[in-house]
């Protein structure tokens, strides 16, 4: 036996002590307790708030693979008042994917205010067309009004605020193509022009004529496990600033790598100036696609630990947030997936790589029986420390049959504990928190402006739910709303530092979702704060002295 | 934990001596039986090579002695010699035509070899005479298993124990099956069933803890696997499957520093497994003691080059030692074995 094989001995003679108290106790340990944190509290407000969407999917017998998908949710202020509004996606009729009853639409909430919400869809013209998956917000043709790109099932559209409060159908026009399914989408600036870029996330090779039959043949019939469907590349469009797109996905390397995409988001993980594109995959691994600032992506999800928790296997990736979450100023990376699949988080280490940390943060614990799908960083007790919410179910409707997990799931709230740990706060979040249902898209934002960040979650089958954050208000906060000049309007890709912690200006968070809001901070017990922020086009600029508990408008310089 | 021990079975079964058949052969029975002990001893003592050759040498010994034959092949099954199995059987059966042992020693040969179309077609002649033969069933409903049937191997096993309520190893198998296809209730179900056929059955024990792991309950989950450690150290010092899944429990319940005592104790146990070097290096990493985490993934990687777990892990370990060009070659053999065989092992 050479040196490994007697340290390996030497080692597991070391470890007989320790079995004996493995065998002498019964009990397993569960994650340590952390150290108490700022309440975490949420109260469902949608139906005093107006928002009575229900999420249609249209279930089948045949258990058609789209039905288990929908539907993204967006937050962004369409109208420009200050306050932020509401869209949905909605399904349609299957097979044949068109939007044949009322119930079926689309749906835009204009925020009135106070917590009320009315229905504008129709006067705002976004019922849409065809299977609706995600949603993505950005003013892409930097005119002040923010535009919306919806994906769908062979049907993506994009639709241009026209800043009277209605939007037109500008797809065609646009050059976007409306042929794969594409589930989610994210707005940015890969090659730093100014101009908003569009990445559409693409799941895989999907018919109506299907009739792949999965499940038990004497028992109840199941959706089919995406290994059964051939996987798609994702598409990068580059806005040529004449409101028309050019499909990219091929000279820049996208296109070259075939996934099941289910979520998109960005960040610069390397720090090198250049945003990065992760995109979660169902059952293959993710990828990391670094941009090499030339206009070419190199994807590096292996290399960088990002494609696979550290046993290797596959995972039903879903939705996804790219955001520091320790306040070492690193963009981390954390994702929500099915039941016995942890929600993978993976710390950055700043050498390039990550670290596989779901168990150190003990959300690996906290997380093991559960199955998500919109997963965001987000700080709801404003202590400067993110927390995670994830939309809560399981993607089978009869996975009950087949498996000890349940289908429908509350959302969960993990509490940052300060020391790079989570806690599950979920069950002192309030009471109407913990009713379980079919979550799926979530969005993040400030809705009634009292400086808590509240969250909008759809529902297969059931009314939306809009939880208002009532989270006791003993801490400061600051909303940095940015207006790029050089850099895009909307800032996508701006990173902004108060004190140790650091944030990124993205809408592209959860499970196709999009959340166009301002850039959030609590800040505990400060009553001013320096804001640094590092925009897209270089240019840094530094505001010292700002008093907290503002939403603060910053522009930016015109000169570096 | 394989279906594949239906072998062990089949050599319990055996008859300890075929009566001695006339014939014309030189048979020098003392020298036989004694050969025949010592090979007995050294199966026992899983000398497998060294049981072959004694056999061989009773046989050789007492040409007239037929029954040897089956214990010949039941040690080349033993050591992977499938083929000389197969031989050894069929000249079994050309001395006993009749035998219904040595058709079954046949099939189950066969079936070891993955012939699957000749093991089935030995097990149905049995069948046909024997429609209740337990060996027969059992091999019957595995050959079903993996070709596919499930269904039809459920019904097998099925029937056999409505014909043997109390054969523990049907009852066994059948869990297994519907273990590995997510029924996890009837699993169970299965493994009470062997619990109450033979209380000390460390293997229903085991199993019966990974199905309350599956059910998500950890605490009845921790006592099957310690209870099954407890039979094991007193029944089956080799038995390490029960460590091993403890260890994994334990892991997913962020307990590294007890999963590697568990891993240690499989490990130990079975120094040929990698699935037992690979919880251990798992723990390690997740204990932050990476050096140690390569030398066990690296065992477990050399062990079985194909098991991709354990190679992405010493990749991921590599590149947090900064080995960067180990874990390059590291994430390249794990793309290719992760492309050709992906596969789950529990």
């Amino acid at each position: 036996m050479g040196r490994v094989g007697t340290a390996i001995v030497l080692l597991a003679a070391c470890a007989l002590s320790a079995l004996v108290a493995v065998v002498g106790s019964a009990q397993v340990q569960h994650a340590p307790t952390s150290a108490p944190v700022s309440p975490i509290r949420f109260r469902n407000v949608a139906t005093e708030s107006g928002i009575d969407f229900v999420l249609e999917n249209s279930a089948t017998p045949e258990k058609q693979l789209i039905e288990t998908m929908p539907g993204g949710v967006v937050a962004f202020d369409y109208d420009g008042d200050g306050l932020i509004d509401i869209f949905f996606t909605n399904g349609a009729s299957v097979p044949s994917l068109e939007k044949s009853q009322p119930k079926f639409r689309n749906r835009l909430y204009k925020n009135m205010g106070g917590m009320r919400f009315k229905d504008v869809t129709a006067e705002a013209g976004l019922a849409g067309i065809g299977y609706s998956m995600g949603a993505t917000a950005a003013d892409y043709d930097n005119d002040g009004h923010i535009d919306l790109f919806v994906t769908g099932v062979n049907s993506n559209h994009l639709y241009r605020n026209l800043g009277n409060g209605t939007f037109a159908d500008v797809t065609q026009k646009a050059g976007i193509h409306s042929d794969v399914w594409s589930v989610a989408a994210g707005w940015f600036d890969y090659d730093k022009d100014g101009r908003l870029d569009l990445f559409v996330v693409n799941y895989l090779k999907w018919s109506p004529d299907n009739t792949l039959f999965c499940g038990d043949p004497n028992g109840p019939r199941a959706y089919c496990h995406p290994r059964f469907f051939a996987g798609l590349p994702n598409t990068l469009y580059h806005n040529r600033g004449d409101g028309t797109f050019e499909d990219v996905s091929i000279r820049t390397g996208i296109a070259s790598h075939i996934g099941k995409g289910m979520s998109v988001a960005f960040a610069d993980y390397d720090q090198d100036g250049f945003p990065d594109v992760f995109v979660t995959n169902d059952k293959v691994p993710n990828f990391l696609f670094h941009n090499l600032g030339n206009g070419k992506f190199e994807e590096v999800g292996l290399e960088t630990g990002v494609a696979l928790p550290d046993h290797g296997k596959d995972i039903s990736a879903m939705g996804t947030d790219f955001r520091d979450y320790d306040n070492d100023g690193l963009p981390d990376i954390v994702m929500a997936a099915l039941a016995g699949e942890t929600f993978p988080l993976f710390h950055n280490e700043g050498k390039g790589w990550f670290r596989d940390a779901t168990y150190h943060s003990h959300l690996g614990v906290l997380t093991n029986k559960r199955s998500g799908w919109s997963a965001a960083f987000v700080d709801f007790n404003n202590d400067g420390w993110k927390d995670l919410f994830v939309s809560g179910s399981h993607v089978n409707d009869t996975v009950e049959a087949f498996e000890a997990t349940p289908y429908r799931l509350p959302n969960a709230v993990f509490a940052n504990s300060r020391n790079g740990t989570f806690q599950d706060s979920s069950s002192a979040a309030g009471a109407d928190f913990q009713m379980p249902g079919v979550h799926r898209g979530a969005a993040f934002a400030d809705f009634n402006n009292d400086g808590k960040i509240d969250v909008v979650v759809s529902q297969i089958g059931g009314q939306a739910e809009l939880w208002e954050n009532t989270s006791p208000a003993d801490n400061t906060w600051i909303d940095v709303k940015l207006s790029g000049l050089t850099s895009n309007r909307d800032g996508l890709g701006a990173h902004v530092r108060i004190g140790s912690q650091s944030n990124d200006m993205t809408s592209a968070v959860g499970y196709a979702s999009s959340s166009l809001a301002p850039v959030h901070f609590g800040t505990g017990s400060l009553r001013q704060v320096d804001i640094e922020i590092h925009w897209p086009s270089g240019i840094r600029q530094t505001l010292r002295g700002v008093p907290t508990n503002q939403v603060v408008p910053i522009s930016e310089p015109s000169e570096k | 934990m394989t279906l594949l021990s239906i072998s062990a079975f089949l050599s319990l079964l055996l008859p300890p001596l075929f009566p001695q058949s006339p014939g014309a052969h030189a048979c020098d029975s003392i020298a036989s039986q004694a050969l025949r002990q010592n090979g007995q001893r050294t199966f026992e003592n899983k000398q497998f090579a060294v049981a072959a050759q004694n056999f061989q040498q009773a046989f050789d010994a007492c040409p007239d002695e037929h029954s040897i034959l089956l214990q010949l092949s039941e040690v080349h099954l033993r050591l992977k010699q499938f083929e000389e199995a197969i031989q050894v059987a069929r000249h079994f059966l050309d001395l006993e035509p009749a035998s219904t042992t040595g058709e079954l020693a046949l099939a189950n040969a066969y079936f070891m070899a993955q012939r699957l179309t000749e093991a089935q077609r030995e097990t149905f002649t049995v069948l046909k005479t024997d429609p209740a033969n337990p060996l027969a069933l059992k091999l019957k409903g595995n050959i079903e298993y993996f070709s596919g049937h499930l269904d039809l191997a459920l019904g097998t096993f099925i029937a056999l124990l409505d014909k043997h309520p109390n054969d523990e190893e049907g009852a066994y198998m059948l869990g297994r099956i519907y273990y590995q296809e997510g029924r996890i209730e009837q699993a169970s179900g299965q493994f009470q069933r062997v619990l109450r056929i033979n209380p000390r059955s460390y293997r229903a024990f085991d199993n019966l803890g990974l199905c309350y792991e599956s059910l998500g309950d950890s605490e009845m989950a921790t006592r099957s696997f310690l209870t099954a450690i407890k039979l094991v150290e007193s029944d089956a010092p080799e038995y390490d499957w029960a460590y091993a899944n403890l260890a994994n429990l334990l892991l997913e319940e962020g307990n590294a520093q007890k999963a590697f005592a568990a891993a240690s104790q499989a490990a130990d146990r079975n120094p040929y497994s990698a699935r037992n070097f690979y919880l251990g290096g798992k723990a390690l990493a997740a204990l932050g003691k990476n050096d140690l985490s390569a030398n066990w993934l690296e065992r477990s990687v050399a062990l079985d080059p194909k098991y991709p777990e354990p190679l992405y892990l010493l990749a991921r370990v590599y590149t947090q030692l900064g080995q960067l060009e180990k874990a390059q070659a590291t994430l390249e053999k794990f793309r290719v074995v992760k492309a050709a065989a992906p596969r789950e092992r529990k």
